[in-house]
């Protein structure tokens, strides 16, 4: 069968050994190199910043060099240069951009590929230096109380108050966007607002969320371009909830932020209490008597109606008593809830007060709440007095004015014979209290008639 | 002729060591493959001429293309000239040389290359010739003090023809 002409390679890149490098030297060539010295031209400097690295490097042997020079900080490479080089030194220059460094770094320089396959390098050795050192610091964001410092110690402070705190940055460089966890013991402490701060311009927060126990929030530069120096990030108002201490923490947030921020807490300590405050609600219209004078022989109770409130935030356990011209006339164990839980955080109840047989006179009537556990804070609000006493009056002084004469005969006269639930009845008029104003009353007036308190009342 | 011409090049360069590697069959390889001088520097300017050569003995050649590169700090390639093999006075057909690029910045030659014409006239429609040979000769001038790796590059090819047309 006939072959076809065609083109083949006799030799090629595929058949191994079938070409011959050349190797020319018109020496005897020493290839030496070191590394003399690495130096940056800033030695501290903020996080973002450039550092321009110096490494001098000298041909110390006999013959033209051409090799690479690699600059490092820690053991990560800012660049490689390529250069050819005498026999004498030369220094090469090197930027390297800190952003995300910190720390006390070293900075080394490599030497590398000198020589040819056929001619090592002669020392090694001195390829490599390590020499210099930079510090760079990193932004640090830290949260302070009012005046700058770490604690919040105050004993007088109690449930309800509020305090703020504050998210500064120092150091920064270039910084645009700033993130944040923020967290506190949820039992001591809640927040009530959030304000920006003078770091950023114009709309700084970009997103926020909290709730009991955490605030995260980015807060960048709505301008554009980064801010270098120091300032306020934002302001955080915080509510005291009960007695306790709580650290406020800055916590890096997302994970990865870990290593970028420096970090104290706030100590907030010394809360003096959870504030406990029983006080009366509603004034008159809260705490009132339904009668203001009975007659001795009447059994019916006269009712006294109270109104306390628990103003502070938790559980508050008390002795509610009523007292009748300094003598307990009533008492009652209460638990009232702080409006922590419940915004209804008042009762309202009613005594029944037996004045039966009690001595003609007037009883200024008073309400006092003693707490049984915790302290109450505030003991100025505990009494309450009533208006109005409750007043004993003669048998048979309709008028109340301390003495049964005519004008009384008058009053009883008029009802007379009635019965309670009639009309134009007048309860003045049933002294003995068995709901009708019969001759039983009228006994009694006859017998008492032209008396007077004696000053008893009014 | 080839040790002959090792010895000229010796001679002109005033070089005192030469080696010459036994090649694998068949081999392109500069001839001789090391010019080292190790007492004294040449002087930059120093010109001189380095074949490459081929030790194939076939008599299927038509052509040959290659690359090589070098140390500029050291070496420049003035010009390239084609050797004996690939020639117009072989054959019918006539030959054609191509010198290639010289980077000497970048230390580089490329593509050199030469064969013989194609023309369909011709049965078969190229010549073909028989080596060893010498391929090309490298005119160099030294530039600098130091040594060079001379490295021929993947591009080298010694192209045979099959002649054998049915």
């Amino acid at each position: 069968m006939p072959q076809q002409d065609e083109e083949y390679n006799i030799v090629d890149d595929t058949m191994a050994g079938h070409t011959l490098n050349g190797y020319f030297a018109n020496t005897n060539p020493e290839h030496n190199v070191r590394v003399n010295s690495v130096s940056a031209n800033d030695t501290s400097v903020l996080s973002g910043e450039l550092v321009k690295i110096t490494v001098n490097v000298e041909n110390t042997g006999n013959v033209t060099e051409r090799f690479d020079v690699t600059a490092y900080y820690s053991a990560l490479p800012v660049e490689t240069q390529t250069i050819t080089l005498g026999v004498t030194s030369q220094n090469l220059y090197f930027i390297w951009d800190t952003t995300s460094e910190r720390g006390n770094i070293t900075i080394s320089a490599e030497a590398s590929d000198v020589g040819s396959t056929l001619d090592a390098e002669t020392n090694a050795d001195d390829n490599t230096k390590e020499d210099g050192k930079v510090i760079v610091i990193p932004p640090t964001l830290a949260v302070m109380n009012s005046t700058g410092g770490n604690e919040i110690i105050d004993t007088t402070m109690r449930g309800g108050d509020t305090f703020f705190v504050t998210i500064n940055i120092t150091n920064a460089y270039n910084v645009d966007t700033v993130m944040f966890n923020l967290t506190w013991r949820d039992l001591i402490l809640r927040t009530v607002y959030i304000v920006k701060g003078d770091f950023f311009e114009g709309v700084s927060h970009a997103f926020g969320y909290s709730n009991d126990t955490h605030y995260a929030l980015i807060s960048y530069n709505s301008t554009g371009g980064g801010v270098t120096g120091s300032g306020t990030i934002a302001n955080i108002t915080f509510r005291v909830v009960t007695r306790g201490g709580s650290l406020i923490e800055l916590k890096p947030y997302p994970d990865w932020w870990t290593t970028y921020w420096v970090t104290t807490p706030v100590i907030v300590s010394g809360v003096h209490s959870n504030y406990y405050d029983m006080q009366f609600h509603g004034g008159d219209t809260g705490n009132y008597l339904w009668r203001d004078w009975v007659y001795p022989a009447w059994t019916d109770p006269v009712k006294i109606t109270v109104t306390p409130k628990n103003n502070g935030y938790l559980y508050l356990t008390y002795n509610m008593t009523i007292y009748a011209n300094g003598t307990v006339a009533a008492t009652e164990f209460q638990t009232l809830v702080g409006k922590q839980h419940t915004p209804d955080n008042k009762r309202t109840y009613t005594f029944d007060l037996n004045f039966t047989n009690a001595a003609w006179g007037v009883y200024p009537m008073t309400a006092n709440m003693t707490e049984i556990a915790p302290e109450d804070n505030d003991d100025t609000n505990n009494d309450y007095v009533f208006g109005t006493p409750v007043t004993v009056r003669m048998p048979g002084d309709t008028d109340g004015d301390g003495d049964v004469d005519f004008d009384d005969f008058i009053n009883f006269a008029g009802p007379y014979g009635l019965k309670e639930g009639e009309d134009d009845f007048e309860e003045y008029g049933d002294i003995d209290g068995d709901g009708d104003i019969d001759f039983d009353d009228f006994i009694i007036f006859a017998g008492i008639y032209g008396q007077n308190s004696g000053g008893a009342y009014p | 002729m080839l040790p002959l011409l090792i010895i000229s090049i010796l001679s002109v360069l005033s070089v005192n060591i030469v080696e010459v590697s036994a090649p694998v069959y068949p081999v392109i390889t500069f001839a001789p493959e090391t010019i080292v001088n190790t007492t004294a520097n040449l002087p930059i300017g120093t010109v001189f001429n380095w074949p490459i050569s081929t030790d194939y003995t076939g008599s299927d050649i038509w052509g040959y293309e290659f690359t090589i590169t070098y140390n500029p700090i050291v070496l420049n390639v003035l010009n390239v000239s084609n050797g004996d093999l690939i020639v117009n006075t072989i054959g019918d057909s006539g030959a054609n040389f191509l010198n290639g690029t010289i980077d000497n910045e970048a230390g580089k030659l490329s593509v050199t290359s030469a064969f013989f014409y194609y023309d369909e006239g011709l049965s078969p429609p190229v010549n073909v010739t028989s080596g060893d040979g010498t391929l090309v000769t490298v005119k160099f001038n030294v530039t600098g003090i130091g040594d060079s790796d001379i490295t021929l590059g993947r591009e080298t090819k010694l192209i045979g023809w099959n002649a054998t047309a049915g």
